[in-house]
C-alpha cells in the first residue's frame, strides 16, 4: 500500500501544493519553519482524520482561514482509492472515500495504517502513565474494535461506580447489591482489557528487544513490563479488598485504569537513567515494533513517518536505521530533515533510492 | 422576542416548556389557538388539566391507568404469573403493539444511573420484589435497553430476584429481522456469533 499523490489547499502554511510521491523513501528538506512537518501532518490526517500535534481542526487552516482540504490517492496493487478530507469553519469536517461520504470517522481508522516517529514521542517516557495507556489503547484499537468498545464500557461503568461511592459517603444509604453489580461489570470488562493488553505486550516485547539491540548494539539491556493491579490479585477479590478504601476516598482505587508500562534500562527507570539518545532509540524501537505488529495484523506495511530523526540520533544508530530501510523492511517512508546533503549521503551509502523535495516557505522548490 | 400583548407572552412562555418546542413554534401554536373559537380551545385546555389531575398509576405494575388497577393487569385473559419488566410506558406500548405477549408488565420508571441521580430507591424495584412474592410469579422477563445502564439494571434485578426462585429471562439481542448481515455493526455481530442459539425450523 502506498500514497501516489498528495494535494493540500489552505492547510497550515500551504496555500496549495501538489506532490507526486515515490513508492519508497520520500525526503522533505528545508529550513526550520519551512513546512516539512506539515506535509507529514497532512498524511497523518489521511489516516487518522486528525492532526498528530493539535486536535483543533480550525488551527490547521492557512493563516487562520476558514477551510482546508487534504486529498490523496492511495494505491494497493491495482486498486486505487481517493481520500479527501475537507474542513469548513462552522460546518465541520467531512471525509470522502472515492467520493462517498463516510459519516463515521472511526470506520476509516485502520484503513491506512500509519506509524509516526516524532520528537514529541518523548512524552511516552517523560509523562504520566496516562500517555502510555493511550499508546497501547491506540495501537490495539487500530485493529480490534471489540477492544475499543469494551474500553469505552469500562470507563462508563467506572464513572457510574465512582458517582455511587460518592453518593454513599455524602448521602448515606449503602447498597451492597448495587455496588456488587458495578463490581461484576468492572471485572468482566476489566479482565478482558487486561488479557488483551498483556497479550499485546507479550507479543510486541521480543520484536521491540531485537529492534533496540539492532539500533543500539547488544551492550544496552532494556525492558518493558506491563504493570497492572490485576496481575497479582484477581480483580473481583481486589475490589472486595479495597471496598472500604474506595468508600472512604469516593473513587475506585484499583483496576486497569491504573495500568502502566515500565520502561527500564539495566533494571533502572528509563526516564531517570536513560540518556537522550538512549531514550530516543528506545522510542524508535518501540515504534518499529508497533510497525511490525501492525504489518502482521493488517497484512500490509503501514506508512512510516520519520520527523526530524537526524537531530536526536547519533551516527551509529542512524546508519542502522537506514540499513534496515536498505534491506527493504519498510514500505513507503516519509522523512524530514534540515540538511539535504546528509540525508543524500546516508541514502547513497545504503543504496536507497529516494525522492527529494526541497521546501521553502510553504512552497515546493523542486 | 417582543410581544404586543402580555397574554400572548405568557402563553408562549408556557408552551415553550414542551420538549422540542422553542419560542417560535410556541408563537405559531398561540396564533393557531387565537384563530379557533372559544369552546374548542376550552375543551383542549380542560383535557390537559383533566389528564394531569385524574391520571393514576396502576398499583400493581405502575403503568398509567384510568383506574386503580390498569386494563392489562385487570384482564382475566392475561397470565398474571409472567411479568415483563420495562423502563417506561413507551416500552409497554411497543411490546403491546407486537401482540406477542400475554402476561403482565412492571414499569420501573427509569434505569439505574448514579450520575443522573437515579438509584434503585428511585425506581419501582421493591414493589417488584413484593409482587413476585405476593402473586406467586413464575417467570420474570427483563426487557431493558441494550445499553450499559440497561445492563446494570438487569444485573441488579437478577441479583435481587434470584434468591426468590423464579425463572429469569432476558429478551434476545442481535441481528435485526430483515437486516442484512453486512450492515450489522461489528460489536452486535460479534456478540450474535458468541451467543448463537441452536437452529430450529
Amino acid at each position: 500500500m502506498h500514497l501516489e499523490s498528495l494535494y493540500i489547499q489552505q492547510f497550515k502554511n500551504y496555500e496549495s501544493l501538489q506532490i507526486q510521491f515515490a513508492q519508497g523513501l520520500n525526503c522533505f528538506t528545508g529550513r526550520n519553519g519551512a513546512g516539512k512537518t506539515n506535509i507529514l501532518d497532512a498524511i497523518h490526517y489521511l489516516s487518522f482524520t486528525k492532526s498528530y500535534f493539535n486536535s483543533v481542526d480550525q488551527f490547521q487552516a492557512f493563516l487562520g482561514g476558514h477551510y482546508f482540504v487534504v486529498e490523496s490517492v492511495c494505491a494497493q496493487g491495482n486498486i486505487q482509492e481517493s481520500i479527501r478530507i475537507v474542513f469548513q469553519k462552522g460546518i465541520g469536517k467531512t471525509l470522502l472515500v472515492n467520493g462517498n461520504d463516510v459519516p463515521k470517522f472511526s470506520a476509516h481508522i485502520g484503513a491506512i495504517p500509519l506509524v509516526m516517529i516524532a520528537p514529541g514521542d518523548i512524552a511516552l517516557i517523560q509523562e504520566t502513565a496516562e500517555e502510555r495507556r493511550k499508546f497501547i489503547d491506540q495501537v490495539i484499537s487500530q485493529f480490534d474494535k471489540v477492544y475499543l468498545n469494551t474500553l469505552i464500557n469500562y470507563n462508563k461503568v467506572l464513572d457510574q461506580r465512582n458517582k455511587l461511592l460518592k453518593d454513599f459517603k455524602l448521602q448515606g444509604g449503602f447498597n451492597r447489591a448495587l455496588l456488587q453489580t458495578y463490581n461484576e461489570q468492572l471485572v468482566q470488562t476489566g479482565n478482558y482489557i487486561f488479557t488483551k493488553r498483556a497479550a499485546f505486550i507479550e507479543k510486541i516485547l521480543p520484536v521491540f528487544l531485537s529492534h533496540y539491540q539492532w539500533i543500539s548494539g547488544p551492550d544496552e539491556r532494556v525492558g518493558i513490563s506491563y504493570e497492572s493491579d490485576l496481575a497479582k490479585t484477581p480483580f473481583d477479590r481486589l475490589l472486595d479488598q479495597t471496598e472500604s478504601a474506595d468508600l472512604d476516598l469516593m473513587r475506585t482505587t484499583r483496576g486497569v485504569h491504573r495500568d502502566d508500562l515500565i520502561f527500564t534500562l539495566a533494571h533502572n527507570p528509563m526516564k531517570k537513567f536513560g540518556s537522550q539518545g538512549q531514550q530516543k532509540s528506545f522510542l524508535i524501537a518501540l515504534k518499529l515494533a508497533q510497525f511490525d505488529f501492525l504489518s502482521e495484523v493488517k497484512g500490509k506495511k503501514p506508512l512510516l513517518l520519520l520527523d526530524d530523526i537526524f537531530e536526536k540520533l547519533d551516527q551509529v544508530r542512524l546508519s542502522r536505521l537506514f540499513a534496515m530501510m536498505g534491506e527493504g523492511k519498510f514500505g513507503q517512508v516519509f522523512l524530514t530533515d534540515t540538511q539535504q546533503e546528509r540525508v543524500k549521503a546516508m541514502c547513497a551509502s545504503n543504496a536507497i533510492e529516494a525522492k527529494f523535495f526541497e521546501i521553502e516557505n510553504g512552497q515546493l522548490l523542486r | 422576542m417582543n410581544f404586543p400583548s402580555s397574554l400572548i407572552e405568557d402563553a408562549v412562555n408556557e408552551l415553550s416548556k414542551f420538549p422540542g418546542i422553542g419560542k417560535k413554534s410556541a408563537l405559531r401554536m398561540v396564533l393557531f389557538l387565537l384563530k379557533q373559537d372559544i369552546p374548542m380551545v376550552t375543551k383542549m385546555g380542560e383535557s390537559i388539566i383533566k389528564l394531569r389531575k385524574k391520571i393514576q398509576f396502576c398499583e400493581r405494575c405502575h403503568n398509567v391507568s384510568d383506574n386503580r388497577v390498569c386494563n392489562i393487569c385487570a384482564n382475566p385473559k392475561r397470565d398474571p404469573q409472567i411479568v415483563c419488566v420495562v423502563e417506561d410506558l413507551r416500552d409497554v406500548m411497543a411490546i403491546e403493539n407486537t401482540h406477542q405477549f400475554n402476561g403482565n408488565y412492571h414499569v420501573l420508571g427509569g434505569l439505574i444511573n448514579p450520575i443522573q441521580g437515579i438509584g434503585p430507591n428511585q425506581l419501582k424495584v421493591d414493589s417488584l420484589i413484593e409482587r413476585i412474592k405476593l402473586f406467586e410469579i413464575k417467570e420474570v422477563i427483563l426487557a431493558l435497553s441494550a445499553t450499559m445502564e440497561g445492563d446494570t439494571t438487569a444485573f441488579y434485578l437478577s441479583k435481587k430476584i434470584t434468591p426468590l426462585g423464579v425463572s429469569i429471562s432476558a429478551i434476545s439481542r442481535g441481528i435485526a429481522v430483515g437486516g442484512e448481515l453486512e450492515y450489522a455493526d461489528e460489536i452486535t455481530l460479534g456478540r450474535s456469533i458468541a451467543n448463537r442459539i441452536p437452529y430450529r425450523n
